[in-house]
């Protein structure tokens, strides 16, 4: 059979070609809606001069633009908001759609401006190193802050969203004492070790080949389609692998999320910092349970989640500018929507995160009334 | 350079081709330079070093062939000059920093008040396998196993044949210079061959363990505290896992490399996780260190002769030994700690080589217990036994401190937290699907090859559903993202 082998080979790599050449022209995906499922799109607020309103990266270009935009519109004091992928996506959405950040924007504009940062699967530790990056620019008044159960799972800082963590903020974490600071920091430290260098040619740092290996690769994507596509062919891989997974192990929406303590604290941690600074800095904070789908079962384990919610309730006591607002049932069944199941079936299933416009309004709605009792 | 790599890639084939084109002395020179343009392609200036230690034992080495065998005493002084400025380099470049700090923790704890100056010294890539390759060619020509080589490319093309120059395997001159010095007439299976055994180790490296690397940094991130004895068998799994796919993927690519010339390169790997006993990982796992150590450390120090063999490429595993019964213990567990600190300058890897010695030193007391108990002599108890004493052995291997060690150890006998989980769920899962992965290639290979063998239609069907795969997958994930963790070793 070894003389076959060369042959085998070679058709081998012909069918490679073909398939990879055929996968190529099936790529189209836009990158922000990639962790939103379909059905859910994403929704970002703008000024009527186009400059943003909230952001999801925090690399300085972003950072200017919303600064830039502030400035203009007068530097007026900030209601700031964070948030993940619920603040971002808007279901089924349709035109004229718009997220509560601008629905915010548009109620107190005359005398604040409301600006946000999210993105999807945010943690409270991204929050927190969000946060005081905002905060040593902007003279935020008042902070909108949901704090989601299923966040609690997430740890770590991710490349996607701070791929390009501004030098001051890095400043900042250095002088702050606190343990989930340093934890922070320690990311932050490897981080920029290597962003120095093309991230898909670490093992080349401070080498010659590091220039001759990075020429070649950008001829090869220059020259051809396939090449240039592999990073989305390895995006389209992880996410198959995870569609089998879920579907193996029937992994849905409602599967039951189990919290793991050691994210869990060092979330709770971040939070808990993130108070310490509104306090110091007398920044106003609303922190509030957020809007669940509850006209079916849960996501969680019952007890887990109302752990969670005393827990929250606790540690907002500690602090005089922090109220504590309960609005997870507020958007009635009919104004969630659907996505498409991350599974081989791509059937669709319950969205317990993201709703459509009506729920952006009705959170809008009981966002305003917080905050009008605040600002009496 | 670094296989995972376009550079490479074009150079491999530029070189495989001059090879088959050219005459044979320019060809050795092609060989010799090309290594150098590998080498260099990392850094420059560390090729003055690479080179010195070539021309020296050369030059040694051919002084001691020189010197007539009855003038013992002065072939064992050229022999200990060679050994000392080998072992001397390896000890500036990776120890010298390790035993300061050591001893300057030891003298501040008896109450010397004493500060180590801030330096940090770069490890020269590939040191600590040339410098044992050239030990082992110089003590075979002082043992008279081996004529030394005279033509100065050949010999420099034996040490820095570009293949093997960064991790091996551990060539004894033996076993390539008569391949390097006799090219033979091209063959079609050179290339199917070669081009089969580079694919199967770029899917080693890239696709597999340049794909879980991020998991094992993330695990090992984790405060040791915080873990369960689960989630310490989770990271000791994960990173054996890793380590293996990245050095077999390693040896792969180098045994291919070679192969598309006609040189036969040992293995240096052979189903390692499928040994049913600690004897058998050690013929399994880094063939050629384990042969090298058991040849050039264990068996002189257990006083045992070194008898001349045969050259064969049989894994440096071809010197037929009488092995004397004294020292065998003290031999066994002082050279498993050279062994670990060969890997790497921290404690952490001293005590990876005691903790190995210490289990086949049980291995071999227990023997007689063990064949009497039915139960423990089945290979499936066997290999369980020994594939999970093997990658908890690993947790030392990856961990920053001894602390950390200890405490994850101590967290697989708590039974209270045994099962607490520090981990997401993908984690376990993916440990859980690559120890899958792992058996049933195994197995596949085992069983499966035979059966496809007698079939041409199913070996065709199944070869190219294999190798189309293969190829996809190497091609989108190969990136030069990962140096290989044996680079640093």
């Amino acid at each position: 059979m070894k003389k076959h082998l060369l042959f085998q080979i070679i058709l081998s790599s012909v069918i490679a070609t073909v398939l990879l050449s055929l996968w190529s022209l099936g790529v189209k995906k836009k990158f922000e809606d990639f962790g939103l499922g379909e059905g859910t799109s994403a929704f970002y607020a703008k000024r009527d001069n186009g400059y943003p309103l909230d952001v999801d990266f925090l690399d300085v270009t972003t950072t200017d633009s919303m600064l830039q935009g502030w400035r203009l519109a007068g530097e007026k004091d900030v209601i700031f908001v964070l948030g993940n992928s619920q603040t971002r996506a808007i279901n089924q959405q349709k035109p004229g759609d718009a997220n509560y950040v601008q629905l915010l924007n548009h109620e107190y504009g005359d005398g604040f401006d409301v600006l946000g940062h999210a993105f999807p699967n945010a943690n409270l530790q991204e929050l927190f190193l969000s946060f005081v990056h905002w905060s040593d620019h902007l003279p935020i008044k008042y902070l909108l802050l949901p704090v989601f159960m299923d966040d609690l799972r997430e740890s770590g800082i991710k490349e996607t969203y701070f791929s390009e963590i501004p030098r001051s903020l890095i400043a900042r974490f250095e002088n702050d004492s606190s343990a989930i600071a340093s934890k922070i920091m320690t990311i932050i430290e490897e981080r920029s070790a290597t962003d120095s260098i093309n991230s898909e040619a670490l093992a080349l740092k401070n080498t010659i080949q590091e220039q001759v290996e990075q020429d070649l690769d950008a001829y090869l994507n220059s020259q051809s389609r396939t090449w240039a596509s592999r990073s989305q062919f390895r995006g389209d891989v992880l996410s198959k692998l995870f569609h089998l997974r879920n579907t193996v192990f029937q992994i849905d929406a409602q599967s039951k999320r189990v919290i793991i303590p050691r994210l869990r604290d060092a979330n709770m941690q971040a939070l808990n910092r993130i108070l310490e600074i509104c306090e110091a800095k007398n920044i106003e904070t609303v922190l509030y349970i957020p809007p669940i789908r509850n006209d079916v079962e849960l996501p969680y384990i019952e007890s887990d989640y109302a752990k969670f919610k005393q827990d929250l309730s606790d540690l907002s006591k500690k602090f005089s500018v922090v109220s504590l607002t309960n609005l997870e049932g507020i958007i009635p069944g009919q104004y969630w929507g659907y996505k498409l199941a991350p599974t081989v079936s791509r059937e669709p299933e319950y969205d317990f995160m993201h709703f459509q416009y009506e729920g952006h309004k009705i959170l809008f709605q009981e966002l305003s009334n917080v905050l009008n009792q605040k600002l009496k | 350079m670094i296989f995972n790599s376009v550079t490479f890639v074009l150079f491999l084939l530029l070189t495989v081709a001059l090879y088959w084109i050219l005459p044979r002395r320019p060809r050795l020179w092609t060989l010799f330079t090309a290594s150098l343009v590998f080498y260099g392609f990392w850094r420059v200036e560390f090729l003055t070093l690479v080179l010195f230690s070539t021309v020296l034992d050369y030059t040694i080495s051919l002084k001691i062939g020189q010197t007539p065998k009855d003038q013992h005493c002065k072939r064992k002084q050229l022999l200990i000059l060679s050994l000392c400025l080998n072992l001397g380099l390896l000890f500036v470049f990776k120890y010298l920093f390790f035993f300061a700090d050591n001893a300057v923790g030891l003298l501040n704890l008896i109450g010397v008040d004493f500060e180590m100056a801030h330096f940090s010294i770069i490890l020269p890539l590939g040191i600590s396998f040339y410098t044992f390759q050239t030990i082992s060619y110089t003590v075979d020509v002082y043992r008279g196993h081996l004529e030394p080589i005279k033509e100065f490319p050949l010999y420099a093309t034996y040490v820095l044949y570009y293949p093997q120059l960064v991790a091996g395997p551990i060539l004894r001159a033996q076993e390539v210079t008569g391949q390097l010095s006799s090219r033979p007439s091209f063959q079609l299976n050179f290339l199917s061959e070669g081009i089969q055994r580079v694919l199967y180790g770029f899917f080693l490296k890239v696709v597999l363990a340049d794909s879980i690397a991020p998991l094992v940094d993330e695990v090992y991130a984790v405060d040791a505290h915080d873990l369960g004895g689960i989630d310490v068998l989770t990271i000791a799994f994960l990173f054996g896992f890793q380590i293996y796919f990245d050095f077999a993927g390693y040896s792969h690519i180098a045994i291919g490399c070679a192969k598309l010339m006609g040189i036969n390169f040992p293995e240096n790997f052979n189903y390692p996780y499928a040994a049913s006993s600690l004897k058998s990982f050690w013929k399994r796992w880094h063939i050629s260190l384990s042969s090298w150590i058991r040849d050039y450390l264990y068996l002189p120090l257990t006083g045992a002769v070194v008898q001349k063999a045969q050259a064969k490429s049989v894994g440096g595993l071809n010197s037929v030994v009488k092995e004397s019964t004294n020292k065998k213990s003290i031999a066994l567990f002082l050279t498993w700690a050279i062994m670990g600190l060969w890997h790497g300058a921290s404690w952490t890897f001293v005590f990876w080589g005691i903790y190995h010695s210490t289990l086949i030193f049980l291995e071999r007391k227990l023997s007689k217990t063990r064949n009497s108990l039915r139960l423990l002599k089945t290979p499936f108890v066997g290999w369980l036994i020994t594939l999970t004493v093997v990658m908890l052995g690993w947790l030392p291997f990856r961990a920053q401190t001894m602390n950390d060690v200890m405490i994850m150890y101590s967290k697989l006998f708590n039974v209270s937290s045994f099962f607490a989980r520090a981990f997401r769920e993908n984690t376990y899962l993916v440990v859980f699907l690559l120890f899958l992965l792992v058996t049933v290639s195994y197995l596949c290979d085992r069983y499966l090859r035979r059966a496809l063998e007698k079939s041409l239609v199913l070996n065709w069907t199944f070869n190219t559903l294999k190798y189309t795969t293969v190829i996809i997958l190497v091609y989108i994930f190969f990136r030069p993202i990962n140096q290989f963790i044996y680079f640093q070793f």
